[in-house]
């Protein structure tokens, strides 16, 4: 699969359409019509652009529409004229962004087998299918040998830290049944898998849809499963999506570089200027123009160690970003208005539960400061707005 | 499965621009989403086809106008909704009012794995459930064309998500399968767009392809009203085999036919005046015999006076039918008399 480098707004803004038009052609090709008439491209797409693209349909008219994006597409190098009046595909495919940013050749079929595939999650959702229960299990059978002697592992070695196991967002343990009950048994803590990063976890989010989890089973078990366990948890998924598993198979085939790819971290990098906290100090709070201030670099200006912000962000809604006046790490960024409310309200109640605290006399100045920008910028933030388009 | 990511840390604080209730659609639709408080403007990407809204709601002026004033004067909007290529899915006024007021972002749902499909019926349900609803042409084209490309018409969910009752979904969905039905069959559109959308959805009743080809062409021919097709669609599924229906449609074609000769000409037949007094003979059968003589005394003269003129003639009209209908003498009971 060619790849590009990411390059904002590279595709055209008709992209969607383009592949609609590759896939019916390819379809056709598939069932032995190389090439098609204007008239027959258009019953074979337009139920799909009804789906993209209702508003140009509308605007534009269904049948212009279609024939001025054939005509982007002859143009584009993806159909070309072949036997008078008739289109044909060429070699060239059209790109999609693929959610690593990264453009690649379009696959054939990707956008309906992706929405094929969202079918089939949806149904194994609805039917609340739980793969554990079509995977057997060595904690099936707590008196097998197998299981004896996990049992006999941790008890001599402990849960090993490297086998720690992955629980989903909604508790169900995937891989990991029988060394969580035998964990149980022996008495000893399971390790759970944690992930490094928020990045991490919100990939791991994304990816876990009831076939993931399928998958994930059969593949972390692939030497204990024999081909008739594997053939029941697929005719399993089968029966509850309504669907041959060849079929899913194929679908999971073409959509595999798409869902194995990384979505793109992001960070914002904040214009700001640098303010002191008081007259004739040095300027070292990074403010951004639109009244957020780096709570870091505040509390190191009001001789704070970093780690006392900790309690803050319980009262404070944060921002994660980068400043452009330093290379440092991301760092948490609030708005001086909540700041202003949520830094005394931190106070008083650590007060009132211990209330021979002594509280740093940097805070207080960092309360004056708040105060005084507070005042500049004017009305506070927060004005939520419950109506929205 | 919400995202606890930037801008959260406990329940008691909540970055201003969250939207509790676009996180429970989004939640409810296992939609994986980060929350992103500043996106940059530059990184939004205007495709066709992001909006389920015809141009003429999309973004009117005067809205994108208020919320860029209510911005500038510190207002904070709900996050807007983006898919992981920086496509917008819901949030065209807020993204506009952004614009003008020149911000370099916007708090936005990074919503992952949106297929073009997905991304459609969120942006259809949220559109519903804030802003400009959508009319209810643009929910009709949208729920059409999402069935029409293979999706389930659950229409109970699709009446959660559009906020249109399941019935008049089911309508909808009953009329354009009549259309896709009639098409394969060879109607014309011009054809199919003559009848009524109660007629197709009773038209698409019918079990029998001989018997759906027939009764299309005599509603068609005979512009039949929604009340006769039903009749006319429940005595033919009700017939024991498809030569008894091809028979019952062969008699109404026979006993319209002077109604489609007159509409073949240009000419519609004047109303019949029996859909005068049908209702009202329809009323009178309610009552016994006891009921219609249950009169005050000082008006029993002028019922009496009444009831014999009445029975006089429907002697008269009793007669003339018995002499002139085929069926006159009322043992045959088919959706001629209906």
């Amino acid at each position: 699969m060619n790849e590009r480098e990411p390059t904002p707004n590279d595709l055209p803004a008709d992209n969607a359409t383009r592949i609609a038009i590759f896939d019916a052609m390819s379809e056709a090709a598939r069932e032995g019509a190389t090439a098609l008439t204007l008239g027959e491209l258009h019953d074979r797409v337009i139920a799909r652009l009804r789906v993209l693209v209702p508003r140009e349909l509308h605007n534009v008219g269904e049948r212009e529409y279609v024939s001025d994006k054939a005509e982007v597409c002859r143009a584009a190098g993806l159909l070309d004229d072949v036997s008078g009046e008739r289109l044909a595909l060429t070699a060239t495919p059209p790109q999609v962004r693929f959610p690593d940013e990264r453009i690649r050749d379009y696959p054939a079929g990707l956008e309906q087998a992706r929405e094929r595939l969202d079918v089939v999650n949806s149904r194994l959702r609805e039917s609340h299918f739980n793969v554990c229960n079509v995977i057997p299990s060595t904690a099936d059978a707590p008196d097998s040998p197998a299981f004896r002697r996990l049992v006999a592992s941790m008890r001599e070695h402990g849960f090993w830290e490297h086998a720690a196991i992955y629980r989903s967002v909604d508790g169900t343990v995937i891989d990991g049944r029988a060394r969580r009950a035998a964990a149980e048994e022996a008495g000893i803590d399971v390790e759970w898998f944690t992930f490094r990063s928020e990045p991490d976890r919100i990939d791991a989010r994304r990816r876990d849809t009831p076939l993931q989890r399928l998958l994930v089973a059969l593949d972390a078990n692939a030497t204990r499963l024999t081909d008739d366990d594997r053939r029941h948890a697929c005719d399993a998924v089968a029966t509850v999506a309504g669907r041959p598993w060849d079929a899913i198979a194929a679908d999971l085939s073409v959509t595999r570089v798409w869902r194995s790819v990384r979505p793109r971290a992001y960070v914002p990098r904040f214009q700001v200027k640098l303010v002191p906290l008081q007259a004739g100090d040095q300027p070292r709070i990074h403010v951004t123009t639109d009244g957020r201030v780096m709570v870091r670099s505040l509390l190191e200006a009001a001789g704070l160690a970093d780690y006392k912000a900790n309690r803050l962000w319980e009262y404070v809604p944060w921002e994660m970003g980068k400043s452009d006046r330093s290379g440092g790490p991301k760092a948490r960024f609030a708005r001086i208005a909540d700041l202003a409310h949520g830094i005394p309200t931190m106070l008083a109640d650590r007060r009132s539960t211990r209330p021979r605290l002594k509280v740093e006399p940097g805070w207080d100045q960092i309360c004056v400061w708040l105060e005084e920008r507070s005042s500049e910028q004017g009305r506070p933030s927060g004005a939520e707005h419950d109506e929205a388009g | 499965m919400p995202a606890a990511t930037n801008g959260v840390r406990s329940p008691g604080v909540q970055h201003p621009a969250r939207s509790p209730q676009t996180e429970e659609r989004l939640a409810a639709r296992h939609v994986p989403f980060a929350f992103e408080p500043n996106l940059p403007l530059t990184e939004l990407r205007d495709v066709e086809g992001n909006q389920v809204r015809r141009s003429e709601h999309r973004a009117p002026e005067e809205m994108v106008e208020r919320f860029a004033e209510q911005m500038r004067n510190g207002a904070v909007f709900p996050a807007i909704v983006v898919n992981d290529r920086r496509e917008l899915v819901d949030g065209n006024t807020r993204w506009a009012a952004a614009r003008r007021n020149r911000r370099s972002t916007i708090a936005a749902y990074v919503c992952a794995d949106l297929t073009a499909l997905r991304a459609r019926a969120l942006s259809v349900e949220l559109n519903q459930s804030h802003g400009l609803s959508m009319t209810q042409d643009e929910i009709r084209a949208f729920v059409e064309s999402a069935v029409e490309e293979g999706q389930l018409p659950d229409t109970q969910a699709y009446g959660r998500m559009t906020g249109t009752k399941p019935r008049t979904l089911r309508r909808w969905l009953a009329a354009s399968d009549f259309r896709k039905r009639a098409g394969r069959e060879g109607f014309a559109a011009e054809q199919i767009s003559s009848l009524s959308e109660s007629v197709q959805v009773a038209l698409h009743q019918v079990r029998l392809r001989s018997a759906f080809l027939r009764v299309t062409h005599l509603a068609i021919d005979a512009q039949m009203t929604a009340a006769s097709a039903k009749a006319l669609v429940r005595d033919v599924n009700a017939a024991p085999s498809e030569t008894e229906a091809l028979e019952i449609l062969r008699t109404a074609r026979e006993t319209r036919s002077e109604e489609i000769r007159a509409i073949a000409a240009g000419f519609r037949l004047m109303p019949r005046k029996s859909l005068g007094s049908a209702p009202h003979i329809a009323g009178l059968l309610r009552f016994d015999a006891e009921d219609l003589v249950d009169v005050a005394p000082e008006k029993q003269l002028v019922a009496m006076s009444r009831m014999r003129e009445l029975h006089a003639r429907l002697g008269a009209a009793i007669e003339q039918a018995t002499a002139k209908w085929p069926q006159g003498d009322g043992t045959r009971q088919t959706a001629l008399s209906k």
